[in-house]
């Protein structure tokens, strides 16, 4: 195996990138115009589906949206750089993630069954406390926006790489067709398409990764024996992977789970006797993705490529491997599709969860007689509002490692308050807010000066303490049947 | 096409029809009943336990990574089960018995 082997399809051209791209809108276009003309009746509808959704789409949904075009090409760039142990370190704690949500979301569900948003659970949980809620508003927009953000990234990246499709053009198309598609119908169309999104990254990318190593003399017998030339990168035990990424990322995702209004939504979305069921399903039939396209970092390792070779970051070994080692066109097609399946599940997910939001927490809680047609309205351009500053962002150039560090510094930090707040009756609105300001300030300044692991770990256990002992330090115990929201706020003004 | 290419191809398409059959179901279903204003609070049907699940999904991930380096035969795993998760979604229409369509 000679990487000197390896050579662009000529076939690949911007053209029929940009087809793809287009023509994957314009198919979920008319899914979403039925969509919308078949179940979408008003705003309670367009963000919550009126709590009607099953558990077949409730799976496909939730794997979707949890399926970046980021992760798909990451799972394959951690197998590239640290071995079995990257993708070890990457696949397991993913999936993890997921099903920790579970016991969470059953017990919000049953107390406070007609929610809509996680700040409104914090709102109503912590005496209509603005402060308490306006944190996790804050954190939950902030994590879309970086959503919405990686994920033009990963389909610039892909579509730069295999197509040399200028990567800005790329992300104003991307950003166009998702938006389109996804003002029509809210949350059904999410996990409508979501679903049908889900079908194009799994089956493609089982066939693609097989035809790979049809090409391979000696199939996965050869790429084995090659990888393991350096026995470290067969092994699982590599603590490198570990130290160098596994353990944050672990801490990472669980906030970007149980801290993150594209799960929330569905929690409050899906009928309640499939909510647990739904996160199981979803967590079991997420892992089998990662580990399909890690084999390609195999593929990488084997063929002695260096991130050199793929332009210099190696989230593009997945698809430089796939458009340069000889497969036929409709295959790179196939793989292509489900990167942009990934992306579009992703953000148009993320793109609902910010509906609710400004439905919920903004514009019902800060004018709450606004009216029904306006409410629409207001909920359906706040979606294209997200897209549009998060395509100013990555077309700006700018840096966003702010960004990521902000969210990053949120989502930690409201993850053991957010926990307690659910499962502990003891946890009061001081606990809350001062564990949250004193993890970050604290650990913040830890993770500069010891990095990513010591900071991470220093804000999850600070925030956690902090709350603890607020709540054994008050006698009060809130009565969690107290939530107050039984029945649905009025969203008809 | 190598003979193993041509056995995922023919189980890709039992996924994929196992998949629309579950969609089709799964969309009658959603139009049927959309419009039932019943905020429901039945969480009965529900699973109770789930830690062990949880266990086992996990433990079997890493293990099944754990293989890829035992022998190169378990590579082609992770493209089965991708196979297997499209045909699990689709099932997941058909396990939720309560959504069934109206009659």
């Amino acid at each position: 195996m000679d990487k000197t082997q390896l050579a662009a399809s000529p076939e690949l051209t911007q053209g029929l990138g940009l087809t793809l791209m287009i023509g994957c809108g314009l198919v979920f276009l008319v899914m979403a115009y039925v969509i919308k003309s078949k179940l979408v009746r008003n705003t309670h509808d367009f963000i919550i589906s009126n709590r009607r959704i099953g558990l077949g789409f409730g799976v496909g949904a939730i794997v979707s949206v949890w399926t970046w075009a980021m992760a798909v090409m990451m799972s394959s760039a951690m197998t590239f750089q640290w071995g079995l142990s990257g993708l070890f370190w990457f696949v397991v704690p993913n999936g993890f993630a997921i099903m920790a949500v579970i016991p969470l979301a059953k017990a919000l569900r049953r107390r406070m069954p007609a929610g809509y948003t996680i700040s409104q659970f914090i709102h109503n949980r912590f005496e209509q406390s603005r402060v308490a809620s306006g944190v996790v508003t804050v954190t939950m927009i902030f994590g879309i926006l970086l959503e919405i953000l990686i994920n033009l990234k990963g389909t610039a990246v892909v579509m730069s790489t295999v197509f040399t499709i200028d990567w800005r053009l790329a992300t104003l198309l991307t950003v166009f067709v998702v938006l389109a598609y996804s003002y029509f119908g809210g949350l059904w169309t999410s996990v409508m398409t979501g679903t049908v999104n889900t079908w194009m990254i799994t089956v493609p990318s089982a066939i693609v990764v097989v035809a790979v190593f049809g090409l391979i003399d000696g199939g996965a017998t050869t790429v084995f024996n090659k990888v393991a030339e350096d026995p470290a990168k067969l092994s699982v035990m590599n603590w490198d992977a570990a130290a160098g990424f596994g353990i944050t990322l672990a801490f990472g995702l669980l906030a970007a789970t149980v801290a993150d209004q594209t799960f929330w939504q569905k929690v409050w979305a899906i009928r309640p006797n499939q909510v647990g069921r739904a996160f199981l399903w979803s967590g079991v039939l997420f892992y089998p993705i990662p580990i399909c396209f890690g084999a390609l970092g195999l593929v990488g390792i084997a063929y002695g490529l260096t991130p050199a070779d793929v332009g210099g970051d190696i989230v593009a070994v997945g698809p430089y491997i796939v458009s340069h080692i000889g497969l036929p066109v409709i295959l790179i097609v196939a793989y292509v599709l489900a990167i942009l399946a990934a992306c579009y599940s992703t953000i148009d997910g993320a793109s609902s969860a910010l509906s609710s939001i400004v439905a919920v927490d903004i514009v019902k809680r800060y004018a709450p007689k606004t009216s029904e047609s306006k409410l629409f309205y207001i909920t359906k351009l706040s979606m294209l509002a997200g897209g549009i500053v998060a395509a100013i962002i990555v077309l700006s150039g700018a840096d966003f490692t702010s960004l990521v560090l902000t969210t990053y510094a949120l989502k930690t930090s409201v993850l053991m308050p957010l926990v307690l707040s659910i499962l502990w009756p003891r946890t009061n609105t001081l606990g809350f807010v001062g564990g949250i300001v004193a993890s970050i300030a604290i650990g913040m300044t830890l993770r500069g000066l010891y990095g990513e692991l010591v900071g991470t770990i220093s804000i999850v256990a600070i925030s956690a303490a902090v709350v603890i002992i607020a709540g054994l330090a008050s006698s009060r115990s809130f009565d969690m049947g107290e939530l107050g929201v039984k029945r649905a706020i009025n969203l008809e003004g | 096409m190598t003979p193993l290419l041509a056995v995922f191809l023919v189980l890709a398409g039992l996924a994929t029809a196992l998949f629309i059959a579950g969609y089709v179901r799964g969309a009658k279903v959603a139009l049927a009943s959309y419009d039932d204003d019943t905020v429901e609070v039945d969480d009965s049907g529900d699973i109770k336990t789930y830690w062990w699940a949880i266990a086992i999904a996990v433990v079997g991930a890493g293990a099944i990574i754990a293989l890829e380096g035992v022998h190169p035969l378990f590579i082609y795993a992770g493209p089965l089960l991708a196979l297997v998760t499209a045909g699990g979604i689709g099932l997941a229409f058909f396990v939720d018995e309560y959504s069934k369509p109206k009659a």
